[in-house]
């Protein structure tokens, strides 16, 4: 949500409203940093500026993963990886805007990180496979509209895909 | 693991009729709801191959009904799981091979095998259906 900043004044005719639309500054990630030690995770993450409700519970969607032990999907999934988590961290802040709608937190049985949205007729998956090998899938529902591809030289692809399913 | 590969080490069972349905088991991390399908659905990540090289697991209804047995004992001691299922015919649409692995405390246990690329697993985890719903409790928190 824009923040609007309303100036009204009389300049000897009509009254005028100059509308000033002023974007908040964006959340901006300083650090994160996860350190385990047996059973212990601490997860340390430096940010700063307006910090989006979906934001917020995305990042404790991916904090939540860590505890997840080999086997957690009753087969022979293995641990989600600290260094994906710290990448799906940096991701989220770098795509969810302020009306971006809340993505599904999953998790893969390699370690890796999925994150999903499946509303307004639009399907996007990003995975985080390793901090190196992050692609993504979106569609259109109802067209023969799809892509899929790496994230690296597409990020801008990617978020005008979410932009779609953005929530005034 | 390559279509080659698994003809080679685990190859498609012809008497499995294509209307045979392969039960899989979802984990509570891998269901959500779909606000374009109006339903929930298992994740796309709930249908990759183990990370050891194993192709995916499934447990063949066929059997377990031959022998008089239900469903729900593939969740038993697997609170929050769902099941769904896919038909062998439906699986082998997608270049994979269906291959019976009966284990000692599974009778109905079966491979799927065959190269699950992204678009497959999506696939999958839209053309299936539940055979256990998931518990309600289960359920992926949205905003």
């Amino acid at each position: 949500m824009a923040f609007y900043s309303y100036v009204a004044g009389r300049t000897g005719r009509a009254p005028h409203i100059v509308i000033l639309a002023v974007e908040p500054p964006l959340p901006t990630l300083a650090k994160v940093r996860i350190r385990k030690r047996g059973p212990e995770i601490t997860v340390e993450i430096q940010a700063s500026g307006p910090m989006p409700q979906s934001l917020v519970k995305s990042v404790e969607g991916v904090v939540d993963l860590l505890g997840l032990q080999a086997g957690w999907n009753s087969y022979s999934a293995k641990p989600i990886e600290p260094r994906n988590a710290i990448r799906a961290v940096q991701l989220l802040f770098e795509l969810l805007g302020s009306v971006t709608p809340q993505p599904i937190v999953v998790p893969t049985p390699r370690g890796g990180i999925q994150l999903e949205w499946h509303t307004q007729g639009v399907n996007i998956e990003v995975y985080i496979n390793s901090p190196t090998d992050i692609s993504f899938f979106a569609e259109q529902l109802g067209s023969s509209e799809s892509t899929e591809q790496p994230l690296a030289n597409h990020e801008d692809e990617l978020k005008s895909w979410l932009e779609r399913i953005c929530r005034d | 693991m390559t279509a080659e590969d698994c003809a080679k080490n685990f190859p498609d069972d012809r008497t499995t009729s294509d209307g045979v349905e392969l039960l899989r088991r979802i984990p509570p991390r891998h269901f959500h709801f779909d606000e374009n399908l109006g339903r929930l659905r298992p994740s796309s990540a709930a249908f990759e191959d183990d990370p050891d090289g194993d192709p995916m697991s499934v447990y063949r209804r066929d059997v377990i009904e031959s022998e008089a047995g239900d469903v729900r004992r593939v969740v038993i001691g697997h609170q929050g799981y769902a099941v769904v299922s896919l038909t062998a015919g439906q699986v082998r649409s997608k270049r994979q091979t269906v291959f019976p692995d009966p284990l000692p405390e599974e009778s109905s246990h079966a491979k799927v095998c065959g190269p699950k690329t992204k678009a497959t697993r999506r696939w999958f985890s839209q053309q299936d259906e539940w055979a256990i719903q998931p518990p309600k409790a289960g359920l992926t928190e949205r905003s």
